[in-house]
């Protein structure tokens, strides 16, 4: 496992050398404006690597702000002037940060920055192999940037969506895309797997906050980095919005620190704006701040059966979910030698942070209640994706706290262990679950958008899936690369069972009414049997015919 | 003071330095191609090194497509020329707009069982940059599993219309 990372890493930067070094310099530009402003207004006691491993998580906030602008210009604006003077307003930015820390600046500022360029480095290798960014979710996002990018000067704007859904990451992914040019699914991909290396940096602060640690703060990135599958999992399922909300939430955890009520409204509003569960996590952490401050205020005795009751809550929820088999899968990263390490290191420190212990275990109680409360007829408030993938944030902050009992050598030797544990156990690649696309679905989809005529129909594979507590399902949702029909051809797609019989007269008369012209057939265990269309000439035509991918025209609907 | 500025200007200069050298090792494989260095074309199963074939397919009644793998993005745009038994036909190429380093090309379809020379040649210049020799045995393979079957087999076999997936998800 994991034995080409590095030549995956590279091959992917030779390839993609110019984009990548567009997006860290977007990253670095975001990561300046933010560096400076907090060197500006934060009081003296935060050090350098605190500010700038803070601010390596509040890059989204200012790239998003001119991304907009560049996307408003965009609109009202020709190309070249449109672009202009977006570079203009960012090399003003840029020019005011740099002013503002020149010489201020210390050495301090370093090895964060360090670390995250050599996760940057170990994440890149993911994109070596993929085609185009994972699972159905990503087509969705993809289809969002192409309306952003396909409005041409205002004329044609519309909203992409048809109701309320958060956009933020999108305008990014836009505006890049319209100074780079580069493929969007390409930017996806390499931008995803940059954010992932960014999403520790920020516990830096938190830990180095909380403990005055720096081995603590390093012990608690690399829990977050390598401690769990979670959150590098996400990206195979395209869950772009949801990592990048996670920088800005620690962002404003630690902006909370800094005192700075503007930065802070606008970094919630931010964050919710990329991901508008963002909002629910802000209301568990609230909530659990809350919980701890009064809890603070209980006399000893009852503080020990406080803390007892939520401990004993949780592992109650937990036993709970490990017996639903739709929530289950929320834990199965986090059952593994490392949460038991974590939490013994965070029980040994208690004493020490009692109230700092108390608030992640109280983040985290509230966050599995927030799967069992319903936000609307389909919804509840938090569901299992989303825990799934944040839960790594309280319990690394816990392991980081934890860190300050252990002498420097064993956390050091300890950081290695879990360093090696993931190159062994964790997969850097794709996962199979997710890789919806292959090179020969790429062919067949880019053959579909040139020949294929712009009202045809296309059935496509889909099945009904279940995300949350009630067993909801989230209907017709794509299983294989059929989901990437309309952002990228165009073309209207028709989500059909993954089970349909099309040798079946009844399947027939339904394609013919619903005008399904045209059906798509991937390679994955849920793409429609390729064989049976061959066995019925007079109603269905192989087009087009890869090994992995073909394409059906339906025919003789009008022949009774 | 000025030794620790000195120190912070050193290092930014010895990163700028090495960054140059990176990026002038990655431009150094120059966006020109060796007229006299005709690579071999392999399926990209045996070997990506160079140009490969992804995959042979069928492209309407009586045409055929020839998918290749990039590899390198700033290779030549090409065209393939296929010959079997003499008879040479062209088989102009598209780059995957979704994924560039992929390309595809189509034209006539060849009999299955014979023998095909395929040379790829850059649009500008004509030049040979690359050639090899396939033998079709079949241009469809199906590529279900005998799982699959049963479990379509197993189902329901009536379809009821959902709509196109839209705002709802993914999930907010």
């Amino acid at each position: 496992m994991n034995n080409d990372l590095f030549a995956n890493s590279l091959y992917v930067i030779r390839q993609n050398w110019g984009l990548v070094l567009f997006l860290l310099a977007f990253i670095f530009w975001g990561t300046l404006l933010v560096f400076a402003f907090l060197k500006k207004t934060a009081p003296r006691q935060f050090s350098d690597s605190e500010l700038i491993a803070l601010a390596l998580g509040g890059w989204p906030l200012p790239a998003l702000l001119v991304s907009l602008l560049i996307i408003f210009l965009r609109i009202v604006l020709p190309y070249t002037p449109a672009l202009i003077l977006a570079l203009a307003v960012a090399l003003a930015g840029a020019g005011w940060a740099i002013r503002v820390v020149w010489r201020k600046i210390t050495f301090a500022f370093l090895p964060p920055v360090l670390f995250f360029l050599v996760f940057v480095f170990l994440r890149l290798g993911f994109a070596a192999e993929t085609i185009l960014p994972s699972y159905f979710d990503s087509a969705e996002h993809y289809r969002i940037i192409q309306v952003i990018l396909d409005s041409q000067r205002g004329i044609n704007f519309a909203w992409p969506t048809n109701a309320y859904y958060h956009l933020g990451y999108h305008f990014i992914i836009a505006a890049i895309n319209l100074i780079t040019r580069a493929a969007v699914g390409q930017t996806m991909l390499l931008f995803g797997q940059i954010v992932l290396a960014a999403i520790p940096m920020p516990l830096w602060f938190l830990i180095h906050r909380a403990t005055e640690s720096k081995t603590a703060a390093i012990f608690g990135v690399i829990l977050a980095a390598f401690g769990w599958f979670m959150p590098a999992h996400a990206v195979n399922w395209g869950k772009y919005p949801a990592l990048l909300s996670l920088l800005l939430i620690q962002f404003t955890l630690g902006v909370l620190a800094l005192k700075h009520r503007g930065l802070l409204v606008l970094s919630a509003i931010v964050s919710i704006f990329i991901h508008t569960r963002a909002a629910i996590l802000f209301g568990a952490c609230g909530a659990a701040w809350i919980a701890s401050d009064l809890w603070m205020r209980q006399p000893s005795m009852r503080r020990v059966m406080l803390a007892a009751l939520t401990l004993a809550m949780l592992a109650t929820l937990t036993l709970y979910i490990g017996g639903n088999p739709i929530l289950d899968p929320i834990l199965k990263p986090y059952w593994i030698w490392i949460t038991l390490l974590t939490g013994l290191l965070a029980g040994s420190v208690s004493p020490s942070f009692p109230r700092l212990t108390f608030f992640p275990v109280a983040v985290m109680l509230f966050m599995l209640i927030g799967l069992f409360i319903p936000a609307t007829s389909n919804l509840t408030l938090l569901d299992r994706p989303l825990v799934e993938i944040t839960l790594f944030l309280p319990l690394a902050f816990l392991g980081g706290l934890g860190a300050t009992r252990l002498p420097k050598f064993a956390v050091i030797a300890l950081a290695v262990v879990i360093v090696a544990h993931a190159a062994l156990t964790y997969d850097f690649s794709p996962s199979d679950c997710c890789q919806l696309v292959t090179r020969d679905d790429a062919t067949a989809l880019d053959w579909m958008g040139r020949h294929l005529p712009a009202d045809a129909r296309v059935g496509i594979s889909s099945a009904n899936l279940n995300f949350d507590a009630y067993g909801r399902p989230m209907l017709a949702a794509g299983v294989d690369a059929g989901i990437w029909v309309a952002p990228l051809t165009g073309r209207l797609s028709v989500p059909l069972p993954d089970s349909a019989d099309f040798t079946s007269q009844p399947t027939r008369d339904l394609l013919c009414g619903q005008q399904v012209t045209y059906i798509y057939i991937g390679s994955k265990a849920q793409s429609f049997d390729p064989n049976v269309f061959e066995t019925i000439q007079t109603w269905y035509d192989v087009i087009f015919s890869l090994p992995n991918a073909k394409i059906i025209q339906v025919i003789n609907c009008n022949v009774q | 003071m000025q030794k620790r500025y000195s120190m912070i200007g050193g290092a930014i200069a010895a990163l700028l330095l090495a960054a140059f050298f990176v990026i002038r090792g990655f431009l150094g494989k120059s966006t020109e191609f060796q007229s006299q260095n005709v690579a071999r074309i392999a399926l990209c199963d045996d070997s990506d090194e160079d140009l490969c074939v992804i995959s042979f397919g069928k492209n309407g009644a009586d045409g055929m497509v020839i998918a290749f793998q990039l590899p390198r993005a700033d290779y030549p745009a090409f065209q393939a020329i296929a010959t079997n038994k003499g008879v040479e036909n062209i088989y102009p190429c598209e780059a995957v707009a979704s994924a560039p380093m992929i390309v595809y090309c189509t034209g006539a379809a060849t009999p299955l069982g014979e023998s095909l020379a395929i040379e790829i040649r850059a649009i500008e210049g004509n030049i040979l940059i690359a050639r090899g020799d396939f033998t079709l045995m079949a241009l469809m393979v199906a590529s279900s599993s005998s799982s699959f079957n049963a479990v379509i087999a197993a189902d329901e076999k009536i379809i009821a219309p959902t709509p196109t997936p839209g705002a709802g998800y993914p999930n907010p």
